[in-house]
């Protein structure tokens, strides 16, 4: 080679090798002899460890074991109850406009600082900073501006502009990951979002973060803490989360034994991962998510109702056209067991909360006939022998958007195609990503959406069929005066039973305009090896408790 | 009076290369006055023959290009004899002379004719779920199995080599459209122009294809039929560039030879000039490049559709099939394979015959 080649080709590859190297820090230690690790398969990275941004359920998922929360709560008896957490004792005053807080006093923060009022005082301020743009701003909804005070440095007091439940408070407080004070009071608020903080956050949990290695893993590390009740002492050191986009190979993994958990296995699987030929344990979790399609009322320019979808005749009609049941079947029955893992949805509101599951209300049965005769009846026929309704030369046909990252939902989109277009309905799947998708949702730029809603524990109308500014995941352009009036009302009902009553009277009203059509709610198997023992699967979380899971070589419960 | 027009100058094209032309544009001229319309032909199959330019058209015009590409292949294998008295080798011998030849011969055939008979072949509605048992594996009673959603993977892979084929065909037939006018244009005129055109066609071949193709259809973002013609439209129009540069060249080294002078000489007009007496000088080896680009053509559009921008659901398409049983590799193979091993058969098969006819 010659001389100046050399001397050209030396720089370029001490550059690629740099370039090919990772800063060590990133990347998590291997596990060492004697090391207790968990491996946990996810299908993809986190936006943000920093809940306050999280992009995803996957990243509330991931960082909820960094944080202690105020409030720590389980799932008994159709409702969430709640327990100390980081709020050791609490006091919701006689009218319900004042709730009292005692800290703990021993909780300290990853670097070892004593967490304080002051911090909490610090968290609800940036909630309430539209600034922030916090994704936990729910929290603090009803906390009257300046209304949080510190008593001293382990109790602090908030005023509400309403009166208020303590279940209220504390479902609303529960989630709220409190923040450091002494390491984020000088960023400014429009900064916190891009912050570094959120790919390395310093929070109060019992485990902290190990290394984030991007597209690759994410591990934790425990952080014993505390003595007595409430304190933290797992029984494994490690949890490392690998991230491992394909389904398919992360089914590889789990059969051969190098994860320990993984979510979202399908029900078609289970006869392909026999538990005691592949020494694993199934969870059922459920149910885990709406699946529906959102049926835009208002046309994509103006407000004029959809020429299509605006009228609720119509809406009614395609529900009696789409056969709910052959689509569980087909993707939720588990012929081995006689399962199926999905049941039929009648409201948003998760059925699995007391008094929630849509009794009462009479599902729309499967009925072509019936949707036909009504479409008919509208003057929708098939006058050019083409297959597809018309009218005054407009043919029933409608697109479907779909997000190409939801599989499961994408599947369901086939079946409403091709049970619709047996009524002479013709739809137009289109898939897009998430992003795209979204965007598209929130500027009302779809005749339909094929979606799902997580199927949260706490019930808030709000964001989905109130017609006012706050709701915002109102995109089909929902309003009725009555439903409005209805959340209203449940919103401030004095007891939870009132709150049952009306949800169950909005539910109905809502089904009856059918501005969803409400395909089922979908319940998750969670995989868990038989290695790893101790693990809780829930309605709230494919896995919680990280404190209470031990490996099986080492006894105990 | 003997003319520079009948004589002299290289061979003259013969009728395979004709037929070849014409297996690749029948379907576009074919489609043309229903061009709108080809989408639902192409997905709905229950209501496509009855629907499209009447009964029979559709099939008459897969039947026909099955015709032409057999015949004209079997013609490839025999070059034309140096005498009228020298009949030369049987088309036979040839094609035994050429094993590879053969082999592709017989894939290309075998996956046309069987797209082409699809709505006779085919023992289900490709589209319509729950027709066999959901994942069902290969059986009697199912030979290739079935999806998810329970349809039937024999009857989605004979439709959707009708729409991976037909896509192909449109695209590479709008590809050699626009190609052989450029590349003409060019060669003829010189100057400004062929600078215009070599350079976009440049400029076009510095992006990879399939970039270019993805970046135009997710900017497009349409839906429906129209997504589907998008796919042609894109495909075709992002593969003229070879065939410009070609039809260029020969063009440009024919302006200048007896037949064009003689022909300016007679006053002919410049598009008849180019269009009978250049251009067909010009068509064997463009011919031979068309016939490559259609197997890439082929992948692109399951690349496409792997990638959830080509074919839209629920229409067959072999690289939507492929894409759907990615998932299921590890306990439904077959959803996969079958339409993988189509689309390797259908390319492998292109290329061979290709590369039998460049020998020529």
């Amino acid at each position: 080679m010659p001389w100046h080649h050399a001397i050209l080709t030396a720089p370029c590859a001490a550059l690629l090798l740099l370039g090919c190297t990772q800063d060590a820090s990133d990347q998590p230690s291997p596990p060492t002899p004697g090391e207790r690790v968990a491996f946990v398969g996810i299908q993809a990275d986190l936006g943000s460890l920093n809940q306050h941004f999280a992009r995803s359920a996957l990243d509330a998922i991931v960082s909820e074991p960094l944080s202690l929360f105020l409030f720590s709560s389980h799932f008994e008896g159709g409702r969430l109850v709640y327990s100390s957490g980081l709020a050791q004792r609490w006091s919701l005053s006689q009218d319900g406009r004042e709730l009292e807080l005692q800290l703990r006093p021993d909780s300290t923060w990853h670097d070892g600082q004593p967490v304080r009022a002051q911090d909490v005082a610090f968290t609800f301020g940036l909630l309430a900073d539209p600034q922030v743009g916090s994704r936990l701003v729910g929290g603090a909804s009803q906390i009257e501006p300046g209304g949080v005070s510190v008593i001293d440095e382990h109790s602090l007091r908030l005023r509400y502009t309403q009166p208020m439940r303590l279940d209220q408070v504390q479902s609303q407080l529960g989630g709220v990951v409190i923040l450091p004070e002494h390491l984020l009071a000088g960023t400014p608020a429009e900064e916190l979002r891009g912050h570094g903080f959120n790919r390395a956050p310093v929070l109060n949990g019992c485990w902290q973060l190990d290394a984030w290695e991007p597209g690759t893993q994410i591990g934790l590390t425990a952080r014993p803490w505390g003595e007595g009740p409430g304190a933290c002492a797992p029984r494994i050191d490690r949890v490392v989360f690998r991230i491992i986009p394909e389904y398919a190979t992360r089914l590889l993994e789990l059969r051969e034994g190098r994860l320990d958990i993984v979510a979202d296995i399908r029900v078609q699987d289970l006869a392909t991962l026999p538990p005691e030929q592949a020494e694993l344990t199934f969870h059922r979790r459920g149910p885990r998510s709406l699946v529906y399609v959102g049926w835009n009322q208002q046309a994509r320019a103006g407000d004029e109702p959809h020429p299509l979808l605006g009228d609720p005749r119509v809406r009614r009609a395609l529900a009696q056209a789409v056969d709910i049941d052959a689509i569980m079947r087909d993707l939720f029955y588990d012929p081995a067991t006689g399962e199926t893992y999905a049941e039929p949805a009648v409201g948003a509101i998760n059925p699995a909360l007391a008094g929630m599951s849509g009794k009462g209300i009479t599902p729309i049965g499967h009925d072509p006939a019936s949707a036909r005769t009504t479409l008919a009846a509208m003057g929708w026929r098939d006058s050019d022998g083409d297959g597809v309704l018309d009218r005054d030369g407009v043919a029933f046909r409608f697109e479907l958007l779909t997000q190409a990252s939801a599989a499961s939902r994408a599947q369901a989109g086939v079946y409403v195609q091709a049970d619709l277009a047996k009524i002479g309905v013709a739809v137009d799947i289109t898939t897009v990503e998430r992003a795209t998708w979204m965007d598209r949702a929130q500027r009302g730029e779809f005749d339909a959406l094929l979606g799902g809603w997580s199927a949260s524990l706490y019930v808030d109308p709000t964001p989905i069929w109130h017609s006012g500014p706050d709701a915002q995941w109102n995109w089909i352009g929902y309003a009725n005066p009555e439903v409005d009036a209805l959340i209203e009302r449940g919103m401030t009902a004095g007891t939870p039973e009132v709150a049952v009553s009306t949800w169950q009277a909005l539910q109905a009203t809502v089904y009856q305009d059918q501005p969803y059509l409400f395909l089922y709610w979908a319940d998750e198997i969670v995989a868990v090896s038989r290695r790893l023992e101790g693990v809780s699967v829930g309605i709230e979380a494919p896995w919680y408790g990280l404190e209470g899971w031990h490996l099986a070589q080492d006894g105990g419960s | 009076m003997v003319s520079p027009l009948h004589h002299g100058g290289p061979r003259r094209p013969g009728w395979p290369e004709g037929a070849i032309a014409l297996a690749l544009l029948l379907p576009v001229t074919a489609a043309v006055p229903g061009l709108l319309r080809l989408p639902a032909m192409l997905t709905t199959p229950a209501t496509a023959l009855s629907s499209w330019l009447g009964p029979g058209l559709a099939g008459l015009t897969w039947l026909a290009a099955v015709a032409l590409v057999v015949v004209a292949a079997w013609r490839i294998a025999k070059p034309p004899a140096e005498s009228p008295n020298d009949r030369g080798p049987s088309p036979w011998a040839q094609l035994r002379a050429k094993p590879r030849a053969v082999v592709g011969l017989c894939l290309v055939t075998l996956l046309v004719l069987c797209s082409a008979l699809a709505p006779l072949l085919a023992p289900f509605d490709p589209l319509a779920p729950g027709t066999v048992p959901s994942l069902a594996p290969p059986s009697p009673g199912c030979w290739l199995g079935g999806d998810l959603h329970g349809r039937d993977l024999l009857s989605r892979l004979l439709w959707g080599g009708r729409v991976s084929m037909g896509l192909g065909l449109l695209s590479v037939g709008m590809s050699v459209g626009i190609g052989c006018s450029l590349g003409a244009l060019a060669g003829w005129y010189g100057g400004l122009l062929e600078r215009l055109i070599t350079g976009t066609a440049d400029l076009f071949l510095a992006l990879p294809r399939l970039v270019l193709a993805l970046a135009v259809l997710g900017l497009l973002r349409l839906s429906g039929p129209a997504s589907l013609m998008a796919v042609v439209v894109v495909l075709g129009a992002t593969g003229w560039m070879t065939m410009a540069r070609m039809v260029r060249a020969s063009v440009r080294s024919l302006a200048d030879g007896p037949v064009a002078r003689s022909a300016r000489a007679l006053g002919l007009p410049t598009w008849r000039i180019l269009r009978v007496h250049l251009l067909p000088e010009v068509l064997s080896p463009v011919l031979v490049h068309a016939t490559l680009n259609l197997g890439r053509v082929v992948l692109i559009e399951a690349s496409l559709s792997f990638l959830g921008l080509g074919v839209p659901q629920p229409t067959p398409s072999w690289g939507a099939t492929i894409a759907l049983g990615r998932e299921w590799l590890h306990s439904a193979w077959w959803i996969s394979t079958f339409p993988g091993l189509a689309l390797v058969g259908l390319v492998i098969g292109l290329e061979l015959l290709a590369e039998a006819a460049s020998e020529d």
